[in-house]
């Protein structure tokens, strides 16, 4: 069972004893777009502490592999991840961040030559290939990480431990939203707009389900943890409301996602305004996290320490003779948010969990296995992204088809 | 110019206001202490204030006396 304790540990650097400073874990990297691009570069800058290297890049697109390989000259460069299988024998794991729709073969083919794999949420644009994966995982016994690295950010670690601990009390309710408010473009080269689609493949449905998978994985993912439980049911609407460019991707989403205990995780996401930022609130009979932005807060906050008596005496002597007098009250309060400022998660916030992520593929592939009941987070938060795209387009409530149920694979895992 | 002289007895009485003053402020915060039930070593940790406060009144005195003055003084002219 993953517990949050059992990852603080492993960001706290339990498994990752090197035995040797020879005991290298040489890494390719499989996509170098712009994430691609970032994760080589926290593991160029920080990787010797966990004795990480990469030693081979690969991309179809020319100017992203230059890119990358000018910030590791000392890698070696593919333009077909098979070839890079092929000749990069000395490799210990892959990093993939190739677009959605291509996760899924170089991750099957990289487990399958048993090496271990961190591949980007979410694992896959449909259904089958996700299952795909999730079985080369189970039949390869290697590591399947997938990057929801608010799995390894220490501030939400510890607001698991408080939902586990029982200090909100019984949670009913997870509400989360990311709100941007930008068109979500890259830039297409000059002069050449047939690569409009392979550079924005965001926003085509053909490989990408937008916000879905791009962002809303990420809180789907938080909200089946706090309930330690996957939904049974989501129901959703979106639209293209502001972004009519010609893309295909909602802009605009609305999602409920139910379960069986009666708890609703409601999702919203957008693009054109950015007032309230990203959130996710687990709320509980008797506290309240907000884990992106490190809060805590009690339904009964701790009363203020009371100030000397003679300053109260001296304030009730100020309220009596300068109080107004009320002459008539309104039978009903209006229930505005309290003001309370709780308390932090954390106390040093200054991580999101990134880099953190690579402390448990470290772990993964010295002790040569998974993680246990790691790999299911990131399965059951993908699947039920794509279940909710689902819902949007059917307008109806989804529920997972059996067939995509991975439990039959390691019951003693199952999220 | 005429010289002001205030006499040994005037400075006693002053100094005893004062004093009454002070004392009177310290029951104000007993009474604070047992009526809004907080720690008694606020007797202690509060003086800076209580002392203020003992001022406030002995100021408080000062204006009282002058308008009782004032008004005697009116009512012999009168």
């Amino acid at each position: 069972m993953l517990t949050p304790i059992s990852l603080m540990k492993v960001i706290a650097g339990e498994g990752n004893n090197r035995s040797t400073p020879n005991d290298k874990i040489f890494l390719g990297v499989i996509g170098t777009g712009s994430r691609g691009h970032h994760l080589a570069y926290l593991i160029k800058e920080y990787g010797h502490e966990l004795g990480m290297e990469v030693t081979a890049l690969c991309d179809v697109y020319q100017p992203h592999l230059e890119h990358t390989h000018a910030m590791i000259p000392e890698a070696k460069v593919y333009n077909d991840y098979r070839r890079m299988l092929d000749e990069a024998t000395e490799l210990h794991g892959v990093i993939i961040c190739t677009p959605l729709h291509v996760h899924a073969g170089p991750t099957i083919d990289s487990l399958d030559r048993g090496l271990h794999v961190f591949c980007e949420k979410a694992m896959a644009r449909t259904l089958d290939d996700t299952y795909a994966m999730a079985e080369a995982y189970y039949r390869t016994g290697k590591s399947l990480h997938i990057g929801h690295q608010r799995l390894f950010d220490p501030k939400f670690l510890r607001g698991m431990n408080k939902v586990y601990n029982d200090d909100l009390g019984v949670v009913t309710q997870i509400r989360a939203y990311w709100h941007r408010n930008n068109d979500w473009r890259r830039p297409v080269p000059e002069g050449q707009p047939e690569l409009e689609r392979f550079i924005n493949w965001r926003l085509y449905r053909d490989y990408s389900c937008g916000l879905l998978t791009e962002l809303a994985s990420h809180h789907i993912q938080v909200a089946n943890w706090a309930k330690k439980a996957r939904p049974v049911e989501v129901r959703g609407t979106g639209s293209i409301s502001f972004w009519r460019d010609g893309r295909e991707v909602e802009d605009n989403v609305a999602l409920i996602f139910s379960y069986d205990d009666g708890t609703q995780f409601i999702y919203d996401s957008m693009i054109q305004n950015r007032r309230h930022g990203l959130e996710v609130q687990v709320l509980g009979h008797k506290g309240t996290l907000e884990l992106e932005t490190n809060n805590f807060f009690l339904e009964e906050p701790p009363p203020p320490p009371k100030p000397a008596g003679i300053v109260q005496l001296l304030q009730d002597l100020e309220q009596n003779v300068l109080g107004k007098v009320p002459i008539g009250s309104s039978s009903w309060d209006p229930e505005i948010a309290m003001t309370y400022k709780g308390e932090s998660i954390v106390a040093d916030n200054n991580t999101d969990g990134t880099f953190e992520q690579f402390y448990g593929f470290a772990k993964a592939i010295r002790e040569d296995k998974p993680i246990p009941g790691l790999f299911e987070e990131g399965y059951y938060a993908s699947l039920w992204t794509l279940l909710g795209q689902q819902a949007i387009d059917t307008g109806k409530a989804v529920k997972m088809p059996e067939k995509y149920d991975i439990s039959k694979f390691n019951p003693r895992e199952f999220v | 110019m005429k010289d002001i002289v205030i006499k040994g007895n005037r400075i006693k009485a002053e100094l005893l206001m004062l004093l009454y003053c002070y004392i009177a402020a310290n029951l104000v915060n007993v009474y604070a202490i047992i009526k809004y039930e907080t720690s008694w070593i606020e007797i202690f940790t509060w003086q800076r204030f209580i002392l203020f406060i003992a001022v406030l009144f002995y100021v408080v005195t000062i204006v009282v006396r002058l308008i009782v003055f004032g008004f005697r003084k009116g009512m012999r002219k009168t």
